[in-house]
């Protein structure tokens, strides 16, 4: 027998090797998405990753701050007095319009999800890791500006609500929240404190 | 709708096309899966990571090569991976148990034909037994096994040909009962 022979006869033989059975196909497309649902709580969203850094930089700019403070002369000379704050506050910006944004990017998929969203566990997870570095930048002494404060107040509140979501109130929860945001504008402030790209950019020129 | 029109609509977060391209190629990854793996549990996680891992890299297919080519691409390599953990598991059970176990099984009975011939194949390096698999059972091409593991279609036209001979060589007792 010459080899092209037997490789013929070999190949048809091997056509019984492992012979598959009928593709199980609901039970792997179930695998499929129970996994992939799994990965997905597993897996912290990427807002978080960037919540996580925004929360470091604020914490590293509080402190460049407080190490440079230098002790309050009674009377201070106004150069002396503006100059140390003016770092402060230029960190602060940073980092509060990284956080505003990663925010809005939250409600803005929040919104879109509608009444689904209430099922979602990326939400509140997201939305609890939101609200701590929140709570950063409202604790922090370096925030003066009376307009943040209240956004940062208003946007705690609508956090702190998606962060208590229930699955099974999830609706009408969903519901009176994005009623919330409406009637305290929270979106188009939110916008409007993010300034267009350039903003962020200069403002960490300026650290 | 063809292929690229169903990748188009996942990309835009359509949960239907999804489980439209799913049924429109689990069958033939299964298959490969199968045959590679030779076990359904297996088979099946490598059909789910095929289609997982695929999922989450649409966005990065080109469309230089039809979709199943690049989907059969992601299937080899995870199931080659699976294989290779899988093999680097069973050796350090083997030095453990000092392989007695597989040594008398080897030697229980005198096999037919097509249970030493899966037992041959079984035996060739991993890189054959995939050109083989692939090609003689499964009837790739050369070109699409290229594409698939990443080399010339020379080299599985190669490969094939030594898995060929070492089967021949193993299978040398059984040369009389084939002849015609």
């Amino acid at each position: 027998m010459t080899d092209d022979e037997w490789d013929e006869r070999l190949s048809k033989a091997a056509r019984a090797y492992h012979q598959p059975p009928e593709t199980p196909k609901e039970e792997i497309w179930a695998g499929i998405r129970a996994r992939r649902k799994r990965r997905s709580i597993l897996r912290p969203p990427q807002v978080i990753w960037w919540s996580v850094g925004v929360a470091a930089l604020l914490i590293i700019g509080i402190g460049i701050g407080r190490l440079t403070v230098k002790p309050q002369p009674v009377n201070p000379a106004p150069e002396l007095a503006g100059r140390a704050p003016s770092r402060q506050t230029a960190a602060m910006a940073v980092a509060a319009i990284q956080h505003l944004s990663r925010a809005e990017a939250l409600l803005t998929g929040f919104r879109a999800e509608g009444k689904t969203a209430g099922a979602d566990a990326n939400f509140s997870a997201s939305a609890r890791d939101l609200l701590s570095t929140t709570r950063l930048l409202l604790d922090s002494p370096e925030l003066t500006d009376p307009q943040m404060r209240g956004l940062l107040e208003d946007l705690e509140l609508v956090l702190v609500q998606i962060t208590q979501l229930s699955a099974e109130h999830g609706h009408e929860e969903v519901d009176l929240i994005t009623e919330g945001l409406k009637q305290r504008g929270l979106m188009p402030r939110l916008r409007s404190a993010i300034p267009a790209g350039s903003a962020a950019t200069s403002a960490q020129g300026e650290i | 709708m063809d292929d690229r029109e169903l990748i188009a609509r996942v990309l835009a977060g359509e949960a239907t096309a999804e489980r439209a391209l799913y049924d429109r190629h689990v069958d033939r990854v299964y298959r490969l899966a199968y045959r590679l793996a030779g076990d359904p549990d297996l088979a099946m996680d490598f059909t789910q990571d095929t289609f997982i891992r695929a999922f989450d890299r649409l966005a990065s297919y080109r469309g230089d090569a039809a979709f199943s080519t690049w989907l059969t691409a992601v299937a080899t390599s995870v199931a080659l991976n699976g294989l290779r953990k899988l093999k680097r598991f069973r050796e350090r059970e083997t030095d453990l148990e000092h392989g007695d176990n597989v040594v008398a099984s080897k030697r229980a009975s005198e096999p037919d034909l097509k249970e030493r011939l899966s037992r041959e194949i079984d035996r060739l390096p991993l890189g054959y037994r995939t050109v083989f698999v692939m090609h003689d059972v499964e009837g790739y091409t050369h070109e699409e096994i290229g594409t698939a593991l990443g080399v010339e279609s020379g080299t599985s036209k190669a490969q094939l040909s030594r898995a060929r001979a070492k089967l021949r060589e193993a299978l040398a007792d059984f040369a009389g009962e084939w002849k015609p």
